[in-house]
């Protein structure tokens, strides 16, 4: 098992390389527009740096909210993509466009999202009681993915009436594209507070691993965590849809990865996931811009195609199947 | 000292578990409470350190629980149950700093370490304090939550049947080991035991519960006797002092 600080290192080392790789790859810039006016000086600075920090910013905020979802419910495959989480906030999301347009104010966006992120996650919460929990919890998550999925391709049809449904779509399929230092800024302050916030209840969260019960008697107020915790996880997913789209299992892998690498320690979990989660999406990122040029791929697709597969191996590891 | 006053527990489907209990623990005193399954031990136990509802009141020197805050309660006393089981493979001395985590609210300091190296060493436990507690022997777990309460160092330690999974060996271990805290640093364990030899041999007092209710209570070697034992177990109780300890031996009635 590796050693906290060479984990972060290897992680920092990694997502470093990632920022220069997705910085420098693409159409019209090289290195030397960094330092000299000209078009791909201006496609560095106003189109790519923007579209850089939402992605490193989401990815992190959406690994945090992963480990924060499994330290919750106890187990690692209760992650915001599986729990109906993400689907709760891209339902937030095609309502908020349905009703004030896609336009609509990026504020009002983030507080649908983070709406729809909360009210998943406390159904998801009600699940994850008495007997076979896990097993409710997965089979809640499930029917309530499959139910907010639906609502939400029902009202991007209608919104493809309009002539508005493809960027929905696209959306809500998870991109970065045409990113602002606005939804830069969002993303990433709501990083840092949920981050700050995270680390400093890190410890709290580990000894929840004792149970409620076992928590307790430590001295760990556990109503108050749980709730701050839901809080946290809402508003890390809710403002990541809110700029990017959905990042299927992204909460799931990368936690998981990680902990397997250093162990389960909260506070070590936390910072590592929110490093290697930007650098898996800000790579997932360039995929979707340069695999297909000029055509953009969907990043929640890309996502999927590398989450679901590991997800379903950890099932089949976690149930013995 | 703890008292607890016309302490009730009814469960959710009406059914009382714990009649109108009331008692107290002094201070210093190894404290066992005895008694045939389903007899209301545990429920006892879990209502004094507040993780099932009662009726009634319950005061720790001279505060009641209730008003108690959380961290407040895990200076006050510690609490090893039954079985414990763990999501996520946490090394045994993170588990074991966990009981420190009252007193430091943040970043362990140099010594709350040394406490729990103390409490390791107390458990004998040190040569697997770096593996994942999930790994080892039920036996071997509930030492390592056992030295989560040494290291807590609260003066009240509750612990429900903690020598259930320990051999015998570790099992005496135990309990000479809350004969000496008790005796000599003044800490108050209260324990559920099944083994009557064990709470013949080392404890101060005796609780004996039935159906819900405290059926005695006393001194060890006036609770651990024949017409009390038959009335809680059903069982013929056997005992006759040796050099090493008094011997206990049960038969069926008849």
């Amino acid at each position: 098992m590796l050693r906290f600080k060479q984990l972060t290192f290897i992680c920092a080392a990694s997502l470093l390389a990632a920022i220069l790789i997705n910085f420098l790859i693409g159409s019209g810039v090289s290195l030397t527009s960094l330092f000299h006016g000209s078009d791909g000086n201006e496609i560095l600075w106003d189109i790519r740096l923007p579209r850089l920090l939402t992605a490193l910013g989401a990815g992190a905020a959406v690994s945090i909210a992963g480990v924060l979802s499994q330290a919750l419910f106890r187990n690692a495959l209760a992650t915001p993509s599986v729990l109906g989480t993400e689907a709760g906030a891209a339902f937030g999301l095609a309502v908020c466009a349905f009703t004030f347009g896609i336009q609509a104010d990026q504020y009002l966006v983030m507080v649908s999202t983070i709406a729809g992120a909360a009210v998943a996650t406390s159904l998801a919460l009600r699940f994850a009681s008495g007997e076979q929990a896990m097993t409710r919890l997965l089979l809640g998550g499930f029917a309530m993915n499959a139910f907010l999925s639906a609502g939400s391709a029902i009202i991007t049809s209608r919104l493809m009436e309009s002539g508005e449904g493809l960027g929905i779509y696209h959306w809500l399929m998870g991109s970065f594209a045409a990113r602002t230092g606005f939804e830069a800024t969002l993303i990433l302050g709501a990083l840092l507070v949920g981050g700050a916030a995270a680390v400093k209840i890190g410890t709290m969260l580990d000894m929840l691993s004792l149970g409620d019960e076992g928590a307790k008697t430590l001295g760990v107020p556990v109503e108050r965590l749980r709730l701050l915790t839901f809080i946290l996880i809402a508003v890390l997913v809710g403002t990541s849809m809110s700029v990017g789209g959905a990042l299927p299992f992204i909460g799931l892998i990368v936690p998981h990865f990680i902990r397997m690498q250093s162990g389960p320690q909260l506070r070590a979990l936390i910072l590592n996931s929110a490093i290697a989660g930007a650098a898996l999406v800000l790579m997932a990122d360039l995929a979707a811009r340069t695999l297909r040029v000029p055509v953009e791929m969907d990043v929640g697709l890309l996502t999927t195609m590398i989450g679901a597969p590991y997800f379903l191996w950890l099932l089949k590891r976690e149930t013995g199947a | 000292m703890i008292t607890f006053k016309h302490l009730s527990v009814t469960t959710k489907s009406s059914a009382k578990i714990l009649h109108d209990v009331s008692g107290e623990f002094a201070p210093g005193t190894f404290h066992v409470v005895c008694g045939a399954n389903g007899s209301g031990k545990t429920t006892l136990l879990r209502s004094l350190v507040g993780l099932i509802a009662s009726t009634g009141d319950i005061r720790y020197d001279d505060r009641t629980l209730t008003e108690l805050s959380p961290a407040e309660r895990a200076k006050l006393f510690s609490w090893v149950p039954a079985e414990q089981t763990m999501a996520f493979g946490y090394s045994v001395r993170e588990v074991i700093l966990w009981g420190r985590w009252s007193h430091h609210r943040g970043l362990p300091t140099s010594a709350d370490v040394r406490a729990v190296d103390a409490a390791l060493d107390t458990m004998n436990i040190h040569s697997f304090s770096n593996r994942s507690v999930n790994e080892l022997s039920l036996g071997e777990q509930k030492k390592v939550h056992l030295a989560r309460a040494i290291a807590a160092d609260t003066p009240y330690i509750f612990l429900d049947e903690p020598c259930g999974p320990l051999d015998a060996g570790v099992s005496l271990d135990v309990a000479a080991w809350a004969r000496v805290e008790t005796a000599k640093m003044g800490k108050t364990i209260i324990a559920s035991l099944h083994d009557l030899s064990l709470v013949a041999n080392f404890a101060d007092r005796v609780i004996m519960m039935k159906q819900g209710a405290i059926m005695a209570v006393g001194p060890t070697s006036e609770i651990i006797s024949p017409p009390h034992i038959r009335e809680a177990f059903g069982v013929n109780l056997h005992r006759s002092p040796s050099p090493a300890g008094d011997l206990i031996l049960m038969t069926r009635l008849n």
